[in-house]
């Protein structure tokens, strides 16, 4: 009862790639002309949001956009709780 | 400020304008192109960007290029010389040691330093050479039976 592959060892399909630091991970794509996001938190758990300036941080030579809350539609399409909003607007 | 440096990078000599805060691993990755080298934490602790300079592992990521000037650099490039895996490389595949492989490249620089040295380690030698080295999906254990097993076949 022989068989070419169950109860024997393989190497990982990537290995030879994995060991000459040539597989790709996504912080190794690069595209021409890509833009970054960063993501701002609330310092301050369950605060709520009266307000968010962004007025200077637009301003800042090579932002392209800032978007809160108040840029999601109200009814959003992800299925979010109550207090697990996609971008929070007051919470 | 920009500086002028001059290294020495998988044998191959370079001369480059440097600013004063740039990093090795930027300076690897961004402009020299050599992905192979990885960015974990960025604050010394992973080991995922760890190469050699003058034979010695160090965190990329948190040394200044400008301190290897005159000096000769390692990375994961280099390790494998034309046309076949070292046997290093090979230990590790044999035993499995990699899972998802992004400390690979870190994990065999610092085993690199540490065969180059020390031909036949302990597994305490080996776990003490990889202590600046984390891996998150294996463990460590394949990783030291891979370097034990380098010299002994």
């Amino acid at each position: 009862m022989g068989t070419k592959v169950i109860g024997k060892n393989f190497p990982n399909y990537y290995s030879k790639k994995q060991v000459t630091g040539k597989l790709i991970f996504g912080a190794d794509i690069e595209f021409p002309d890509t833009c970054y996001a960063k993501i701002l938190r609330s310092k301050y758990a369950h605060a709520k949001i009266k307000n968010i300036d962004t007025l200077k941080a637009r301003s800042l030579n090579g932002v392209l956009a800032i978007i809160t809350g108040k840029d999601i539609p109200s009814i959003s399409s992800v299925p979010l709780t109550k207090i697990n909003q996609l971008l929070p607007k007051i919470k | 400020m920009k500086h002028k440096i001059r290294f020495k990078i998988n044998g191959e000599n370079i001369t480059l304008e440097i600013k004063s805060n740039e990093l090795l691993l930027d300076l690897l990755r961004n402009r020299l192109g050599l992905k192979g080298t990885k960015k974990g934490c960025g604050t010394g602790e992973c080991g995922a960007c760890t190469v050699l300079v003058n034979g010695e592992p160090v965190n990329s990521c948190i040394l200044l290029a400008i301190k290897v000037d005159g000096k000769e650099i390692t990375t994961i490039e280099d390790i494998k010389k034309e046309g076949s895996l070292s046997k290093l490389q090979k230990a590790f595949i044999k035993y499995g040691a990699l899972q998802c492989g992004f400390c690979g490249p870190g994990m065999l620089m610092s085993a690199k330093a540490l065969l180059d040295r020390n031909p036949n380690p302990s597994k305490e030698e080996i776990k003490d050479a990889l202590s600046g080295n984390l891996c998150r999906c294996t463990g460590y254990a394949k990783i030291i039976e891979a370097i034990q097993n380098v010299n002994k076949n």
